[in-house]
């Protein structure tokens, strides 16, 4: 197997699913994998700090789309995490003289192929390593518009980046691909899932609920925390919807276009109403980032301002509630 | 959000795109490469304005010789002593007890090693902190 073929993508894990699947002969388009995958949700854990800030997520768990694959589309995945450096970069050596490219996990602060001020310390970026050119990787990351070559040095530190998330070597790829799986059934189950966990986990930190606690929290903010420690909260929410690659709007155009395309595999036209709605509410999420960022920007603490930014995330919640549970009858 | 709405501003992706998705002139999805966004250059700022004050900081108190130049480095990483304890195997009280400048000064080759690589440095860069004003951040 060669002739891997790089794709820009929004998001690591969507994007290195798809690209591994069609290597292996599954030609899907990003969203079609970003939404069989199970990978729209929010939460918002205000108990759960990383470096003193509230986690708050637009995707569901990390690795969510790998797993689905195997559980909506049979997929089976060969996955394998290391103890040491040495054998993970002599295994990766192995699979790529074999001709096979491989997903790996990675620390994306390490990778000094992204501009210095986008590398952080977030250990669950996925990428394809697909060859090598002397000691160094071709490496597909698929949030680049092309490939390129990650320093061998590079990469064995960010394999085994520590802390949160630790990849320790993380290495997959599909060794099974069924040539024709049941697409239609794939999608109505993935809908039908989704649409229960953003309406239907009854604790306030997950789908709407966890807007609407994230609207009401956000509103006390700056009275709680101060107005430095409040604006740097509403900055971490927008760079998490925006700043990460998430296609825009924290995902929901990338599941807008999941459900458009689904509307014609499914001949269902009501899953293209809801795609038009969600991209609405997407435009609506946008402008949720724009208020906090000329919050951020202009150091507007008042109240009034924040009042608005709350106001726009009950609005967020209240038409994905409604764009949601429609959801549940069309499929 | 339709194509010709997407941000085209400049931003801290440096030439790179982000792949963006946003509806044509038939109201269909594709994909659309975004050189950058306000919003995006606006919370990237505040994120990296925040490790430059931690590094700028820490390069203070290593100057004024309340801390070790181990915690200029650790700033320097976006590491905070859990982190460096994850990376260098070395415990965090440890790793707090090194941050001090007398037991930093008296740590054993060794130990200086281990933290060297968890930080990937040298040996000699993680003995001292650099001179005049740092705009770095790595």
């Amino acid at each position: 197997m060669s002739g891997f073929e790089h794709r820009h993508a929004a998001h690591c894990e969507s994007g290195t699913v798809a690209s591994l699947l069609r290597h292996q002969g599954l030609d899907l388009s990003e969203p079609m994998v970003f939404g069989i995958g199970g990978g729209l949700f929010f939460l918002h854990l205000s108990f759960v700090k990383m470096g003193g800030i509230p986690l708050t997520s637009y995707r569901d768990a990390p690795r969510i789309i790998i797993k689905n694959m195997e559980k909506r589309l049979g997929v089976r995945w060969r996955q394998q995490r290391y103890r040491s450096a040495e054998t993970a970069m002599r295994s990766l050596d192995g699979f790529l003289a074999q001709g096979q490219p491989v997903g790996l996990q990675t620390g994306i602060y390490w990778l000094s192929y992204f501009p210095i001020d986008m590398r952080f310390h977030f250990n669950g970026h996925n990428i394809i390593a697909y060859g090598k050119q002397g000691e160094d990787y071709l490496v597909s990351d698929p949030v680049l518009e092309t490939a390129v070559t990650c320093l061998a040095g590079d990469l064995r530190r960010a394999r085994f980046a520590k802390g949160p998330f630790a990849p320790r070597g993380l290495t997959y790829y599909p060794e099974l691909v069924p040539a024709d799986p049941d697409l239609k059934a794939a999608a109505r189950d993935a809908i039908r899932q989704t649409a229960r966990r953003m309406t239907g986990i009854p604790v306030p930190f997950f789908g709407v609920r966890g807007i609407r606690t994230l609207a009401n929290k956000l509103e006390h903010w700056p009275e709680k925390l101060g107005t430095e420690q409040a604006r740097a909260r509403v900055s971490s929410v927008v760079r998490m919807q925006e700043e990460i690659g998430t296609g825009g709007a924290g995902f929901r155009f990338m599941y807008a276009a999941f459900l458009q395309e689904a509307a014609d595999l499914l001949k269902t036209p009501a899953l293209g109403d809801a795609a038009r709605d969600l991209t609405a509410t997407g435009d609506r999420w946008r402008d949720f980032a724009v208020q906090g960022a000329l919050l951020v920007k202009n150091k507007r603490d008042d109240s009034a301002t924040y009042a608005k930014l709350a106001n726009l995330l009950r609005e967020c919640a209240d038409r994905e509630q409604e764009i949601f549970t429609r959801l549940k009858s069309i499929v | 959000m339709k194509k010709a709405d997407v941000p085209q501003e400049e931003s801290m992706l440096e030439g790179h795109q982000r792949a963006c998705y946003a509806l044509d002139e038939q109201g269909r999805y594709v994909v659309v490469g975004s050189i950058g966004w306000e919003v995006e250059k606006v919370v990237n700022s505040q994120a990296n304005d925040e490790v430059r004050q931690a590094i700028a900081a820490a390069l203070a108190r290593v100057r004024s010789g309340s801390m070790s130049p181990l915690g200029y480095h650790m700033a320097r990483r976006q590491m905070d002593a859990a982190m460096l304890s994850a990376y260098s195997g070395i415990s965090r009280l440890r790793v707090r007890w090194h941050l001090r400048p007398g037991p930093f000064a008296r740590l054993a080759p060794a130990l200086l090693q281990r933290y060297a690589e968890a930080l990937y440095l040298s040996v000699d860069e993680l003995r001292r902190v650099p001179e005049g004003e740092v705009h770095e951040r790595l």
